[in-house]
């Protein structure tokens, strides 16, 4: 008799697990759709490459997904990775958990961990930020937000604004509060 | 307690136990506790990616537990745990046992503790915290080293010293600031000028600040 109860037990709790499974599968369409951006095409881990005048690689986006958003032709990445060229023989590496680069290609914006280290350089040279913007033309890095909070090899920060001139490598910091941090 | 003084030059290695001291002062020193943050802040950091060298203007101060170091700007190399700092312009230093002032300094971490800092300037001036107006321990110099565990300053170069009744100049001054001894050019480096005034006429004044000679 009691294994009658329980075995009938287990059927009821399975067809509520399998029905739950069902509805997260299968959600409902929003009531709304018009405001959504639908992506005019997307790649999956995808390679994009601009190239400069001399047809040298200058920017190499790298991510598990890339869409190009519809309304104005911008770009949007997942789990992205940048190789800059500054010149041929400079390269950095960027690497972000989102990317946006708009249409004329020329600022790059990464959001998420966003971890800039030269390419050639040892690994305590880096800077991680919350968000971060790569001017190609200025080759400039800036902050997109204010405060900041960083990490710059052993160092963790929080400042109002920083700016890395990726030609000479020097960062410029503002309203620092900063700590040592060897983690 | 008596403490004597040795003038004569060469025998001089004057070691005094300023007994004379009185209470007030602050023996238990709380500096800096391993594991204690090493932070700083300042207006404008500017560095290099990959030496990492700070160069920092506006405001700076550095911060480990009860010790600071402030100044108007300052440059920091080597790596984070085992750096060089190096401060300039109104450099002011104080931890639970001392207040230092002057015109630059230089500061060693050493696996990330502020470990010793050497002051300069024309003069540098020292203060120990904790006592009273008319026993207040205090020294000029040209030069000020401040070894921040060991918790001794030594002073070089035209010291004035007074433990705030009676005086001292020298060329060197060594002073614990722990147990409160007081060495006075040891090892016979020149010859020892002292002050000691009796009970009752206390309140030394340190002497005037060099003036900054002027061109005409």
């Amino acid at each position: 008799m009691n294994w009658r109860w329980i075995s009938l037990a287990a059927l009821l709790a399975a067809l509520v697990i399998g029905y739950g499974a069902l509805v997260e599968r299968n959600p409902a369409p929003a009531a709304n759709t018009g405001e959504a951006e639908r992506p005019s095409y997307y790649l999956q881990d995808a390679v994009i490459t601009q190239t400069a005048q001399d047809g040298s690689v200058s920017l190499r986006l790298v991510a598990n997904r890339i869409e190009q958003q519809e309304h104005d032709d911008s770009i949007t990445l997942d789990t992205v990775r940048v190789d800059y060229f500054q010149s041929p023989q400079h390269e950095w590496l960027l690497t972000a958990q989102r990317g946006l680069v708009p249409p004329t290609f020329r600022v790059v914006q990464l959001f998420g961990n966003v971890e800039l280290r030269p390419a050639d350089a040892q690994p305590t040279a880096f800077l991680r930020a919350d968000a971060m913007a790569i001017d190609t033309q200025t080759n400039v890095a800036y902050s997109l937000s204010s405060p900041v909070r960083l990490r710059f090899g052993g160092h963790a920060m929080t400042v109002k604004h920083f700016r890395a001139d990726l030609t000479n490598e020097k960062l410029q910091l503002e309203s620092v509060n900063g700590r040592f941090d060897s983690h | 307690m008596a403490a004597s003084i040795r003038t004569d030059g060469a025998r001089v290695g004057a070691l005094l136990a300023l007994a004379l001291l009185g209470p007030g002062i602050a023996t238990a020193a709380e500096l800096v506790r391993p594991g204690e943050a090493f932070s700083y802040e300042a207006d404008n950091v500017t560095t290099e990616l990959r030496s990492q060298t700070l160069e920092i203007s506006g405001n700076v101060r550095v911060t480990q537990g009860a010790s600071s170091i402030q100044s108007a700007s300052a440059k920091a190399t080597g790596p984070t745990e085992n750096s060089r700092w190096s401060f300039q312009k109104g450099v002011r230093i104080v931890t639970s046992e001392a207040e230092l002032d002057s015109d630059s300094a230089d500061a060693a971490v050493v696996g990330g503790q502020i470990s010793r800092a050497r002051a300069q300037g024309s003069p540098a001036q020292f203060q120990q915290r904790g006592a009273s107006a008319d026993r207040q321990i205090r020294g000029r110099a040209g030069v000020i080293e401040y070894d921040f565990a060991a918790g001794v300053v030594t002073l070089t170069n035209q010291v004035w010293f007074s433990n705030g009744k009676d005086e001292f100049r020298g060329e060197v001054v060594i002073y614990n600031l722990r147990d409160e001894r007081l060495q006075i050019n040891p090892g016979g480096q020149g010859r020892v000028q002292g002050i000691i005034r009796p009970q009752g006429k206390t309140t030394v004044s340190p002497p005037p600040a060099p003036q900054p000679e002027s061109g005409a």
